[in-house]
This record gives structure tokens, sequence and C-alpha cells, in this order.
């Protein structure tokens, strides 16, 4: 069997366009907000092939539990992505990060270290070596109300 | 033989949301291509449904003075997490992309599919040639390196149909030098494949300072296509966008791409 295993390595570098801006959109007091992301992969990918989000804000690690995928106004919480198989994430589209957690309004600051990692399944068999590919990004990011 | 753009091409800014696939077909237009290649789950706003959006693409890129050569899909085989795609369900989705393709008025699809054993693939195609007849469509299959050339002549020649045909990807006959590891086949291989072809993905990674590809034969493979009488299509593929850093514009890399297959591709 042919293994291209440097095809993972390859597509990793399309992380470069993952977050589509450098703002945290927050709601007015502060308990939620929203990073606008763009599918990392080389093709739109169905939600079922988003394996784990982490997401650090300010050294904190926010829970999954915490963080839903928005794509065309339809909510989906990270753990269920696994189940949708028939809603694309298109390639170039952008899809909504959004986070809520008790602990968000003495976590922000007017600039915020941020640290993301997504982690895709391929939906087609390409023979990789590794299953998962994971496109990970940091960047300091200003608040928007 | 017809010379277009796979609208891969213009990964970089359709990845980034910089262009619409509107902006891509408009830019091929203007290069004076005779076709594009479109691809399912890059092209389509709301695949993997493409009625509207396919009626609409169909008719701009009529009205540019162009046809759609090749629509490209791919069959997922890991799109559930407790099982891999069923036999059945390859059909099924292979049939929509079928009927996907006539409904853009294009006659070859490349449905990639992972052939290991390549006799599953003989399999699925057998399965396909009702509707591959009934809707006037012929199953391309992409030939793509690090795949030795003949990978899929068996297959080829097990299902014996002009309904399955062959889409080489130049990236079998690139030399090293490139990222991947890439094999050095022999052009008498690309020769003997010459029957089988329907359409032709031009890959590049790069050009030089002469507008040449320095890793791939274009000028030898394009003249062995007109020797052998080709009258199928050929499209640029250009696939650096995965490497290189932005900002950059895949705009100027298919100008340089499309004059590179014009130079050896159009009759000399």
């Amino acid at each position: 069997m042919v293994k291209k295993q440097s095809t993972a390595a390859v597509l990793q570098l399309l992380a470069r366009d993952l977050l589509a801006d450098r703002h945290l959109y927050t709601n007015a007091n502060g308990t939620s907000c929203m990073l606008l992301l763009r599918d990392p992969f080389y093709i739109s990918i169905p939600l079922s092939a988003l394996s784990h989000v982490r997401l650090q804000i300010n050294e904190y690690n926010v829970p999954e539990s915490c963080m839903a995928l928005s794509v065309r106004e339809q909510f989906i919480q990270i753990s269920a992505c696994r189940q949708i198989r028939e809603l694309y994430w298109h390639m170039g589209e952008c899809a909504q990060l959004i986070v809520s957690d008790v602990v968000l309004p003495g976590l922000l600051q007017q600039k915020n270290h941020i640290e993301l990692c997504l982690t895709v399944r391929p939906p087609y068999n390409y023979g990789l070596s590794e299953e998962n590919i994971e496109y990970t990004v940091a960047a300091e990011m200003g608040v928007t109300v | 033989m017809k010379l277009g753009m796979s609208l891969y091409t213009y990964g970089a800014d359709l990845h980034a949301g910089r262009i619409s696939t509107e902006d891509a077909i408009r830019h091929a237009a203007s290069l004076g291509c005779d076709g594009i290649e479109l691809i399912g789950e890059q092209h389509f706003s709301a695949y993997p449904d493409i009625l509207e959006e396919g009626s609409r693409l169909r008719a701009l890129t009529a009205s540019l003075g162009m046809e759609i050569l090749c629509y490209s899909v791919y069959l997922n085989g890991m799109l559930r997490w407790d099982r891999e795609t069923t036999f059945s369900e390859y059909v099924d989705m292979a049939v929509r992309a079928i009927a996907a393709t006539s409904h853009l008025g294009c006659r070859i699809l490349r449905p990639a599919f992972y052939a290991e054993p390549v006799q599953s693939l003989i399999e699925l195609v057998q399965a396909c040639l009702p509707a591959l007849e009934s809707y006037d469509v012929i199953w391309g299959v992409e030939l793509h390196a690090p795949f030795h050339p003949m990978h899929y002549k068996a297959a080829l020649d097990a299902v014996a149909s002009p309904r399955f045909r062959l889409i080489p990807d130049f990236s079998c006959w690139a030399r090293n030098g490139l990222p991947d590891r890439f094999m050095d086949a022999g052009l008498d291989t690309f020769q003997a494949l010459t029957p089988y072809m329907v359409h032709c993905h031009a890959k590049s990674h790069r050009f030089d300072e002469n507008g040449e590809d320095p890793n791939t034969p274009y000028r030898e493979l394009l003249a062995i296509l007109r020797k052998n009488g080709f009258s199928g299509s050929v499209v640029c593929e250009y696939e650096g966008w995965l490497q290189d850093d932005v900002p950059y514009s895949s705009l100027k890399n298919a100008v340089r791409h499309f004059a590179l297959l014009e130079r050896y591709g159009r009759k000399q």
C-alpha cells in the first residue's frame, strides 16, 4: 500500500487561514465571546470531520463543553459535531466559534493571547499514516463589543 | 485538445476568502481558457446540494465562452465515526455525482476514490455503468503521484468501457526536487497510457524565471498528447498554494501556468 506520509504535514500549513480576523467579539456583559474561523482543511468538510477543538485564552483552557460552532446560523456543540454528516463547513466560509463561560468577564483583557487547535479527521481516505490533522494557531486578539 | 484551468489553481485566494468562485471563473476566461474544472468540495457554497448554484455557474461559464470540462468530487469513506462507508453508500454517492455532472452540462466526472485494492474500484465503476450511460457521463479515474503510472491499467482493461477512462496527473512524471517523494517515471509510460486518457491535470508546484516548471516535462508530455491526436482536455492545476506563504496571488500563478500550458499545448 502506498502511504502519503507527508500530506498531513503539508495540509497543516493551511492553519494560516484558520483565524479570519484578530477580534474576540463579545456580548455587552462579556459572558460570551465569538471568534470567526475559516475551514483550515483544503476542501469543505462535513462537521463530522471535526474531532476536537482546544482553545486557550490568556493561559486558561476553555472546556470543550463551553464551545459551539455556528455554521450558517446552525449552532452545534463541539461534542455533537461528530454526528453531523449533512452540514458542510465550506472552503473560504467563516464559521463562528462561540464561547460561553462564566469566567470570561474576569479573563478577557484589551489584548488577549489566544491559542487554538482544531483537529480534523479527513472524511476521505487518503491512505495517510495519521488519522487526524491538527491545525494550530496562536495570536494576540483585541476585544470588540 | 482543449486547454483550461482547474479552479483548484486559485486555492490560496479561495481558501482565505479573498475571491469567489465567480471571480475565479471570470479570471480563467480572461486568460483565454477553453474551459474549467470545478471541484464540488471547493467551489460550491451549498455543497453537496449543487443544483441552484450549479445552474448559475454553468450559465456564467457559458456566457464567457467556456465549458465545464470536468467536475470533481470526493467519495468519502469516513463520513461516520462508527463505521466506514458501505459499498451501496459509495454507489449512491457516485450516482448523485454523475447526475450532478450532467446537470453542469459536463461529460467528465473525477470521483476521487481510495482504491486499495484496485478491485474495489472495478466493482464500484461496474455498479455505476448504467448511470454513466443514462447521464452520458465518463468516469475519469485520476492517476496521481505517488502511484505508479500503470496503477489503474488493470482496472481500465477489466472494465473495458468508454465510460471509464483515465485522468493522468502530471505529478506522476515529475522529477525529483519536489517536497514529496515523487517518482521519475519514464515518458514511455505516458505514451502507453494515451489511449485511455480523457482529461489531464497539468500539475505544477512552482515556476522558474522563464515561466517553466523545473520539475515537470511539460514540453515532452504535451508533445506526446499532440502527436497522438489527443482530443480531450488538459487543465492547469497549480498546487504550490498548499505550501507557499501568503500573501501572494493565485491569479498571477494562473497567468504563468496557463501561458506554460499554451506554449506547448497549442499547435506549433
